[in-house]
């Protein structure tokens, strides 16, 4: 059993690909907070009775009078970086967007920070299962825990908001997820379709690695990777300028293509 | 120039070898690696003589080109591969020094 609210406290039980975690507020605002909290992450709602395995603790105090979208973004990185250190050297966690067929093969769309992984969710997630606009947990065997996070979009302003996949009409991803591909971003706003090409296994690890969280705790950690990639079809890139181009590279890089 | 009795041993975290090339894992770096140094990680895994390692080198790659010494090349690459901590050089101290 996860610890109760305290007095002023509310809880916001969470799931992160398979780690519980739970949020809890405080202050002035906490209610306010929790309940913009459980309708965001409402695909990662967590049954209270399992116990947690991390926390992660906000406290609104009404003199500083923050505004709870600000709050909310902050804790959607704070929500990630508990759940990615309490599965290091268990897993495989690639810095990706995730996308599923119906028959839960997952491709993981690799890209740094701020270059096209919300956009891409956002805009395929509603003919493919959304899996995650951040981070792709690969287990050993292949198989993938989904992390339907909120996406973080500007809407009728210049500051972001958290939105949940409901509110965006993002389809869910079937129960049974298993890697299928990885693919390496590359969005140029000037790139005429799409281009899909492979990429030799060393050079693209080496790239690769600085989106793999706590890569070096993993053990073998290279063999680790190679194992995935080689079981998956190796390492491909996409070169796009708009995401919605790539819905039909996807039965490609599968190996669905006829 | 490193001495022949220097003894290298390879320092890496993990090492994936590949159609000769390799990728290393030293600490949270990963660096990719051409033929001769990658040949150089997999035959100083468990420590080599700097001198053995150059006989070995020039049996499997031959002698450099352009007229360079094997023992300057060999020298000019381990140095590098120390330098960024893929191997370790363990310099053989003079007795009575």
């Amino acid at each position: 059993m996860t610890q109760p609210a305290g007095p002023g406290e509310a809880l916001v039980p969470l799931t992160a690909f398979g780690v519980a975690v739970d949020v809890r507020c405080s202050g002035s605002q906490a209610d306010a907070l929790a309940e913009s909290l459980r309708a965001a992450w409402s695909r990662c709602a967590r049954d209270a009775s399992v116990p947690a395995e991390t926390t992660v603790a906000v406290d609104l105090d009404s003199s500083a009078r923050p505004r709870i979208a600000g709050v909310m973004h902050t804790l959607a990185g704070s929500v990630t970086v508990a759940a990615i250190s309490a599965r290091k050297g268990r897993a495989i966690m690639l810095h990706a967007a995730g996308l599923a067929l119906p028959d839960g093969r997952v491709v993981a769309f690799v890209a740094p920070s701020g270059t096209g992984k919300t956009t891409l969710a956002r805009t395929l997630g509603t003919a493919f299962g959304y899996v995650s606009d951040e981070t792709v947990m690969v287990l050993h065997d292949g198989s993938i825990t989904a992390y339907p996070k909120p996406l973080s979009i500007l809407r009728d302003g210049p500051t972001k908001v958290q939105l949940s996949p409901e509110a965006l009409g993002l389809m869910p991803a079937p129960p049974a997820l298993r890697l299928a591909r990885v693919v390496l971003l590359d969005r140029r706003p000037d790139a005429a379709g799409v281009t899909v090409g492979d990429v030799p296994l060393l050079p693209g690890i080496a790239e690769l690695a600085a989106q793999v969280s706590y890569l070096s705790r993993l053990p073998t950690p290279l063999q680790s990777v190679a194992r995935m990639l080689e079981g998956t079809g190796g390492l491909a890139r996409v070169t796009y300028a708009e995401a919605e181009l790539l819905a039909d590279a996807i039965p490609q890089l599968v190996g669905d293509a006829s | 120039m490193i001495d022949d009795e220097a003894r290298v041993v390879t320092a890496v975290d993990d090492v994936l070898v590949r159609n000769g090339e390799a990728l290393v894992l030293v600490v949270c770096e990963v660096m990719l690696l051409s033929e001769i140094p990658a040949a150089m990680v997999q035959l100083c895994a468990e420590g080599m003589r700097v001198g053995e390692l150059r006989e070995r080198l020039v049996a499997q790659f031959g002698a450099p080109a352009h007229g360079v010494a094997a023992a300057e090349r060999v020298t000019a690459i381990l140095e590098e591969l120390a330098k960024v901590g893929i191997v370790r050089i363990d310099q053989i101290v003079p007795s009575g020094a």
